[in-house]
């Protein structure tokens, strides 16, 4: 690696070898910088994956992409980054071809609680399987994007996340969610109700602001009276569904709705959309046409240029 | 950073301007080089994946295996789903491909979807 580390001269990171040389080079006042695209096909590392130190204060992709990891741990765990520093920047980064399979896998994990990760102008292109059949009735917050112990807050960054999931597990729980993007593809086989529902949302205690959410979750096994929590508890604004969701009774957008936020109408009445927060009356529901109409959104106090 | 509807742009919904629009959702598998391979010789005749780089002399997938052709047959194994070798395959048979306990409905081989498998002349898969 090139570089001092200090902010003016990070280290420049060229290769996966790079990447793990961070563990020992880096340091909570390291600065680090990617110079290059990595691919880990073909590697030492294709069958035998570990995660990536984040030993630093900041990460700055640079506009490069991290591609081809594949990790399987149906047994044990999988994470694609391990924070070793109290908080770190981690920006600029595309990451592809990412493939984690575990009981729960995570994006970001760490050793020691209290840590924290900033993501700020990321895309990740992932494909989850989860095999955890654990019940959850205790707020166990092992995340796809960070474990029970890191902290995570994004902004301006986009996710497209393929998963199959035995139960639905959570993809982030507190922090704060901003002006970012969402294409999921969730398909799962067992419905997580009630307690463990609400406390194994998609989104746990997240204050969500200006995101959009596509795609589909279904669930592959008929449940009567099946339930999907979207959201539990947080602080809600600016935000919408899109999403499609297949064979079950009813959706969980169960945050505190703050301003309009909009939901996608579905014919299908066997769906329902449940707010017990107390302010559903922001949350709208609309027609795929209406949703791309941005007068119309902004005639209901959704905030919306074009 | 609020939200904006852009021709061309996210399917027609809301936008943030900054944030590019994502890649398709028809992912690529990992490694364009690695292939499910049944090989009576190697791991007791059952299904395994290799990388582009040469085999290893001596082959041995740790466990549990990822990636196992299940199939389901009345005439075998009391018509539970049991792993098989394809040598063991005689009959036509339904299967369920799974990744680990979950269901899956694309194989790819490289970048390319699988929707047929031949062995020795005869189809041995299809994809309905």
């Amino acid at each position: 690696m090139t570089g001092t580390g200090t902010q003016a001269d990070p280290f420049i990171i060229m290769s996966a070898a790079d990447m793990y040389a961070m563990s020992t080079a880096g340091g909570a006042d390291v600065y680090c910088k990617l110079g290059a695209d990595i691919d880990l096909n073909g590697t030492q590392y294709t069958d035998d994956f570990t995660p990536f130190p984040l030993n630093c204060a900041a990460f700055d992709g640079d506009g490069h992409t991290i591609r081809n990891v594949y990790k399987a741990a149906p047994g044990g765990t999988a994470a694609l980054f391990e924070v070793m520093t109290s908080a770190v920047v981690f920006s600029g980064i595309s990451m592809e071809n990412i493939m984690l399979n575990a009981p729960l896998p995570n994006i970001f994990m760490s050793q020691t609680s209290g840590a924290s990760v900033t993501i700020s102008r990321c895309r990740f292109a992932m494909d989850i399987t989860t095999t955890s059949s654990a019940t959850n009735t205790s707020g166990d917050t092992k995340c796809i994007l960070h474990d029970g112990n890191t902290a995570v807050n994004v902004q301006l960054s986009s996710f497209i996340i393929r998963a199959h999931m035995l139960k639905y597990q959570p993809f982030m729980s507190g922090g704060t969610l901003a002006s970012s993007m969402f294409r999921i593809s969730l398909q799962y086989l067992q419905t997580r109700d009630g307690t463990e529902g609400a406390l194994s949302a998609f989104l746990i205690n997240v204050n969500m602001t200006d995101c959009g959410f596509l795609g589909t979750v279904k669930l592959l096994t008929s449940t009567s009276g099946a339930i999907f929590y979207f959201a539990s508890g947080g602080e809600h604004t600016n935000s919408y569904s899109a999403v499609v969701f297949n064979s079950m009774k009813y959706v969980y957008w169960d945050a505190y709705i703050r301003s309009t936020c909009i939901w996608r109408y579905t014919d299908n009445s066997n769906i329902v959309l449940r707010n017990d927060k107390g302010t559903s009356g922001y949350i709208k529901s609309f027609e795929i046409n209406s949703m791309k109409n941005a007068a119309t959104l902004r005639n209901y106090g959704f905030n919306c240029e074009g | 950073m609020s939200m904006s509807i852009i021709s061309g742009r996210n399917e027609g919904f809301p936008c943030i301007p900054d944030v590019p629009d994502m890649h398709s959702t028809n992912l690529v598998v990992p490694y364009p080089g690695a292939a499910v391979i049944i090989d009576g010789t190697h791991c007791d005749g059952f299904p395994f994946t290799m990388t582009s780089s040469d085999l290893p002399g001596s082959v041995s997938p740790s466990v549990p295996y990822p990636l196992a052709l299940m199939t389901v047959s009345a005439g075998y194994n009391s018509g539970f789903p049991a792993v098989r070798s394809a040598e063991f395959v005689n009959e036509v048979s339904f299967s369920q491909l799974c990744f680990g306990d979950v269901p899956i409905d694309e194989l790819f081989f490289g970048s390319t979807e699988i929707k047929f498998a031949y062995c020795g002349g005869g189809t041995v898969f299809r994809k309905y």
